[in-house]
């Protein structure tokens, strides 16, 4: 049981924001939908959730068709990228207001019982009496979320919760949201542009891309098999390094004049465009199968305990992300190896995943 | 006192001098006022105050106006509060034209209207009653009060309605519990530029009225008697109708710039 979408579409003054998306959401599941600003994301959940009608196609919670069915009667709770409290009401009031406003004839010690467990769990307990404008931004949002889960809501849809917060404040509350809602029987259902909340977060991707949801699955799945060069490189921090190849009949793929390497490719000879993440290069051979490559730095950045490097092979520009810490000066040459079992073969034309370029074989590289 | 401060004092002595005048008139004789001119009574007297109260025309021409004015204020912002929530949340066919629209009204001098209005009331038996005058003012308040109170919803984000729909509330509850708080200076904005503007409006309201519903601007321009103008009276009268005005403004003060740009801060 779950939450069901067929294709779903929408329309905004004759302009479709979101066209045919289907997608299957079972209890248990945290499906992160992913993609650019502008690309549908908040649209999904706005419609999956019932606060925006759906123009074309349905959508069911347990099988049950939720047309015609208000928001306010749907088990649902939502918490927008713009912490959106009711200014006029305390925290306490803010998080006991699902409470109060349904149907649900809690008595007022209940009430004030659940409130207070809500503002325990996200560290409220001390700014209950405040109101919102009275309270940082981290603990604005922790407010709405506390709303959220006091509900008691079966599906939970989060916008963009992290994206006004400051860094700190997303990683440590990125890190809470996976606890608090992993012991609940519902779904949460969270949009964001950040591929890196995917990967920590989510049991299940959806990849939003001008208005179409992509591909959805499991997370690793999806991460395993991007199903286009675009989830690819969205669906990557760093993003995925691209370079035109061909393959030919004999298991052989050149990347560039040097770099030609022979695998058991997935995919049947031809133009690709060949697709590997930063981290399918390194400074250091992992493996024998490895492809060594000679490169010129252009620019290196180090992020915390790795290395992001920029570099030039041939007339190609790679990144690469090493887990290093280590300075190059421009224009130093160094080698760098890359594990074929890495690349992912995209059509050359319409950029879908052919298959992988499994090299199992010793690679030469000339 | 630092020079900047200066042309400030004498802003607010030329603009208080006039209302000065009128009080310590107000508190003079009669034969003082006409005899010399004194910056203070010489004698401070209650006269012409107690001949206000105790006069049953001056008395029925402030009730008279607070009547209307009340009224007034009463069906503009029952009119305004739903149309602006309309104006601000939804986007319907013609919406903007019909919002702009409504300000024109108020660019028409509410003489044009002086006609229409008293043979509309005689053919409706509404002549000379506090309910003519009311409406006849809703012409020009309803307008203003609508583009002042959108402005202050417009401010309101759309997710805190959504946000109490998801909660449960049901529409008029979240009206009243959680949406009316947060525009009530919106509110309070619009009820005090309906009141001022009904309050001090004359030709409209001296068109529409005889005896039974004749407003106190109409009896303060009528204050010349037999013996002359009654100075000392008709100061007290103006010092009297001020006071409603200056209470009103008193409660909204703290909202009174957002509303002079009609919310829209």
């Amino acid at each position: 049981m779950g939450i069901r979408a067929e294709h779903v579409g929408r329309s905004i003054a004759g302009r479709s924001v979101l066209e045919g998306v289907s997608c299957e959401i079972a209890d248990g599941d945290f499906a992160v939908f992913l993609g650019p600003t502008g690309a549908g994301k908040t649209s999904l959940l706005r419609m999956l959730a019932g606060i925006d009608l759906v123009d074309r196609g349905a959508v069911y919670y347990d099988g049950q068709d939720m047309r015609g069915v208000p928001v306010r009667n749907r088990p649902i709770a939502m918490v927008y990228q713009q912490f959106v409290n009711y200014p006029s009401l305390t925290v306490f009031e803010n998080i006991a207001s699902p409470l109060r406003a349904g149907r649900q004839g809690l008595s007022a010690g209940e009430v004030t019982a659940r409130v207070h467990e809500a503002a325990e769990l996200l560290g409220l307990a001390g700014v209950l009496t405040h109101r919102p404008s009275e309270i940082s931004g981290g603990q604005q949002q922790r407010t709405a979320i506390a709303r959220a889960l006091v509900k008691g809501a079966k599906y939970i849809f989060l916008d963009e919760p992290l994206a006004n917060l400051d860094f700190k404040l997303r990683e440590a509350l990125r890190g809470e949201l996976k606890h608090l809602f992993r012991k609940r029987g519902g779904a949460v259902i969270y949009a964001t542009p950040d591929p890196v909340d995917a990967l920590s977060m989510g049991t299940h991707v959806g990849m939003v891309l001008d208005g179409r949801l992509v591909q959805y699955g499991a997370a690793r799945a999806v991460y395993d098999a991007p199903a286009t060069v675009a989830v690819g490189e969205y669906f990557s921090y760093p993003a995925m390094n691209v370079v035109d190849a061909a393959l030919d009949a004999q298991g052989t793929l050149r990347l560039s004049q040097s770099l030609v390497l022979h695998g058991q490719p997935e995919a049947p000879p031809g133009r690709y465009r060949a697709g590997f993440r930063a981290h399918a290069l390194d400074l250091v051979r992992r493996s024998t199968a490895d492809a060594a490559l000679p490169a010129t730095v252009q620019l290196s950045e180090v992020v915390g305990s790795d290395t992001e490097i920029h570099v030039r092979h041939e007339s190609l520009p790679l990144t690469v992300l090493t887990e290093q810490v280590r300075r190059f000066d421009a224009g130093e040459a160094i080698e760098l190896f890359l594990n074929p079992a890495e690349i992912f073969l995209f059509d050359a034309d319409t950029g879908k995943l052919a298959g992988r370029f499994a090299a199992s074989m010793a690679v030469e590289a000339h | 006192m630092k020079k900047r401060y200066f042309l400030l004092a004498l802003y607010f002595l030329l603009l208080f001098a006039p209302i000065y005048w009128m009080l310590i008139t107000s508190l003079k004789t009669d034969s003082e006022i006409l005899a010399e001119f004194t910056l203070f009574p010489k004698q401070i007297t209650f006269e012409h105050y107690r001949e206000i109260f105790g006069s049953p025309e001056w008395r029925g021409s402030f009730a008279n106006s607070l009547i209307y004015v009340t009224l007034n204020v009463l069906i503009t912002l029952a009119v305004a509060i739903p149309a602006a929530y309309a104006f601000s949340r939804w986007s319907f066919r013609g919406s903007h034209h019909l919002f702009f629209w409504l300000l024109t009204n108020r660019m028409a001098p509410a003489a044009v209207f002086m006609v229409p209005f008293t043979e509309l009331y005689y053919a409706m038996h509404l002549f000379d009653t506090h309910l003519a005058v009311a409406l006849a003012h809703c012409l020009f308040s309803i307008p203003l009060a609508i583009w002042i109170l959108e402005g202050f919803m417009s401010g309101i984000p759309r997710e805190i309605d959504e946000t109490a729909y998801i909660d449960g509330y049901s529409f008029p509850r979240f009206f009243v519990k959680i949406f009316f708080p947060l525009i009530a200076p919106g509110v309070g904005v619009s009820a005090f530029f309906c009141f001022t503007f009904s309050w001090v409006e004359l030709i409209l309201a001296k068109a529409l009225t005889v005896t039974e519903a004749k407003p106190i601007v109409v009896t303060l321009t009528a204050g010349i008697g037999a013996e002359g103008v009654k100075w000392g009276l008709l100061s007290a009268a103006g010092v009297l109708t001020m006071i409603p005005g200056a209470l009103v403004v008193y409660f909204v003060r703290n909202s009174m710039a957002k509303g002079f740009s009609l919310g829209r801060i």
